[in-house]
């Protein structure tokens, strides 16, 4: 008799814990990409690294561990800078817009610039690109005196990639990656076992999981519990989910360029919405509620995020629709 | 040939069987068509292709059928087959010659795939997208969604511009004009801009942006990727919405038309 999971279960199979060990488990190899560039940046070569990943993969945390020995504060782009002036607030005191100046600021008080969310320097919409433009100029610049450390949502990057190939910019770029359905099956079984339960899937299942998930670890996270069912002496059933979302199939071209802004902007508020989808505020507040309802986006701080738990079906809905391009 | 042969040919039974095969050709060709728009509707703009191979299996089809009803229906003697193509060459030298020689046509668009269905073409003083291309004819939408049916012969006898060459996403020519004082690399810039934000632009393909000196003005002109060929004028329109709004900031930086051409001033941003 399957039963639904007794919520002590659940909440003893976080994502944070799952994201932690996945990193424990690949952390050596990027720190190794970090530590090289590092290294040639402090024998004058030039050097700046680039951490690309998406949301819920933790992103941040592994730009933290990586940069952890050097003892350095990271510097946030917590929501949308879109003028060189706030970027350069976020970068050094007030005053200081001279280029030489910012240099000579950054060489007395920093050497290493560790920047998070980088993403968030750009909006899509004419003009959305001054900040962006500006912390390329800068990074160029100084790079003989700074070294640069940054982390990037990987969709806003990839958009990046296509239309200004950004990734010119990097000497050491390294994208978070994918996990394979080997890793997942040792993390879960792991878990599983550490809480005093057995688990039951067919075979393959964690192939499907992972490839319908493109590797994603919160998407694989939150289908694998969807579905799974307690059956007797506390063993789970772990079912295969049907990846489907409703009513997509129905977003007008209007909503559904606005989930696409939502994805490669990285988040949006309606006031910047209205900007990149040419619409009033008031529209993009509709458009946004939908979206809500549909679960399709989540809200932060009066932000609006695609839900980073299905982004892998948003994405191969968007892909059919030649909204997107990804190759992941 | 002699009636008599020809009465032997064309019994009752083997009238209704040729008949029932051509029925039967056209009702696959017919599902063939409506399984295209399906898995065309499911697979989104990727299911492209499939609208391709239906050209193919609509001529297959015909091209069996005819070959099931006078060659194994009919059964034709080696006198009567040479009677009727005589027959075939005198109808085609009357009546059917119009006909006939679209089929060819047809025939020669099948190998040579000047373009495909989706494509966006200008032929026989239509521009719009095709939409289906018959034995003998081909289907075209035009640009203020007008169906127009234009006969094979056409596109062989005068030629056709295909915008896209069976690629989904089609080049836009844009050219927006500026004074000579114009600052180029602020241009530039807002062009690029408004051309990478529109939703309708395809980032597979590089955004050009190339300055030409004319007398009385500089002229910029984009050229870039739109996502899909039946959005090309959307994006066309995108491009221009977005440069204008940004270019409503600065004063003085289109020619004065009045002056060009002698009337009264007008700013013009794009054609």
């Amino acid at each position: 008799m399957a039963e639904e999971l007794p919520v002590s279960f659940t909440q003893n199979l976080p994502l944070e814990e799952l994201i932690n060990k996945w990193i424990d488990s690949n952390l050596d190899q990027m720190l190794t990409s970090y530590l090289t560039a590092l290294g040639n940046w402090q024998n004058q070569r030039q050097s700046s690294f680039a951490l690309v990943g998406f949301n819920g993969q933790g992103r941040n945390k592994v730009l933290a561990r990586l940069t952890s020995e050097q003892g350095v504060a990271p510097l946030c782009c917590p929501a949308k800078v879109t003028n060189k002036k706030d970027f350069q607030g976020i970068i050094a005191p007030d005053g200081l817009d001279e280029k030489e100046d910012l240099a000579s600021y950054l060489d007395d008080t920093r050497k290493l610039v560790v920047l998070e969310d980088c993403q968030n320097l750009m909006l899509k919409t004419v003009g959305g690109f001054e900040a962006l433009n500006e912390f390329l100029h800068i990074m160029s610049a100084t790079w003989d005196r700074v070294f640069w450390v940054t982390s990037w949502e990987r969709t806003s990057w990839l958009y990046l990639e296509e239309i200004m190939d950004i990734g010119k910019y990097f000497t050491t770029v390294v994208y978070l990656k994918p996990v394979e359905s080997g890793q997942l099956q040792g993390l879960i079984e792991g878990m599983i076992a550490k809480l005093g339960y057995g688990a039951q899937y067919d075979k393959g299942f964690f192939g499907e999981l992972t490839a319908a998930n493109r590797g994603l670890l919160s998407a694989c996270h939150y289908w694998l519990l969807k579905e799974a069912r307690l059956i007797k002496e506390r063993n789970i059933l772990f079912n295969q989910p049907k990846y489907s979302i409703e009513g997509m199939d129905k977003l007008n071209e209007r909503e559904t360029y606005a989930l696409v802004s939502l994805i490669q902007n990285d988040g949006l508020n309606a006031s910047f919405l209205s900007l990149v989808i040419n619409e009033e505020p008031a529209v993009c507040e509709q458009i946004l509620e939908k979206l809500m309802r549909m679960n399709l986006c989540t809200i932060r701080k009066g932000t609006y995020f695609i839900n980073s738990v299905i982004l892998p079906q948003i994405l191969d809905y968007l892909e059919k629709q030649r909204y997107v391009y990804l190759a992941i | 040939m002699t009636g008599e042969h020809l009465m032997q040919i064309l019994t009752l039974s083997n009238l209704i069987y040729g008949i029932m095969v051509l029925l039967a050709a056209s009702l696959l060709v017919r599902y063939a068509n409506n399984a295209s728009r399906f898995a065309g509707r499911h697979l989104g703009r990727k299911g492209h292709w499939l609208e391709k191979l239906t050209v193919i299996i609509k001529f297959t089809v015909y091209a069996v059928a005819l070959y099931i009803v006078v060659v194994i229906v009919f059964q034709p003697s080696r006198e009567a087959s040479i009677a009727l193509l005589g027959g075939m060459a005198v109808a085609i030298g009357f009546a059917g010659q119009n006909f006939l020689e679209n089929i060819f046509a047809g025939i020669i668009l099948l190998f040579e795939h000047p373009f495909y269905v989706g494509d966006r073409v200008t032929a026989g003083g239509f521009h719009g997208d095709v939409i289906n291309i018959n034995v003998r004819s081909t289907r075209i939408k035009t640009l203020d969604n007008s169906y127009v049916t234009i006969p094979n012969i056409i596109f062989i006898k005068e030629g056709v511009k295909s915008h896209n060459a069976g690629h989904i996403s089609a080049m836009v020519t844009m050219y927006f004009y500026f004074r000579h004082q114009v600052d180029v690399k602020l241009v530039k810039q807002i062009l690029w801009e408004a051309t990478v934000t529109s939703k309708y632009f395809f980032p597979k393909e590089e955004v050009k942006i190339l300055i030409r000196e004319k007398e009385w003005y500089s002229q910029f002109v984009v050229k870039a990727y739109s996502v899909d060929v039946r959005k090309s004028e959307s994006f066309r329109s995108d491009l221009i919405y977005n440069a204008k709004m940004a270019f409503q900031n600065y004063d003085s930086i289109y020619p004065d038309w009045g002056k060009v051409l002698g009337g009264e001033d007008g700013k013009v941003t794009g054609d």
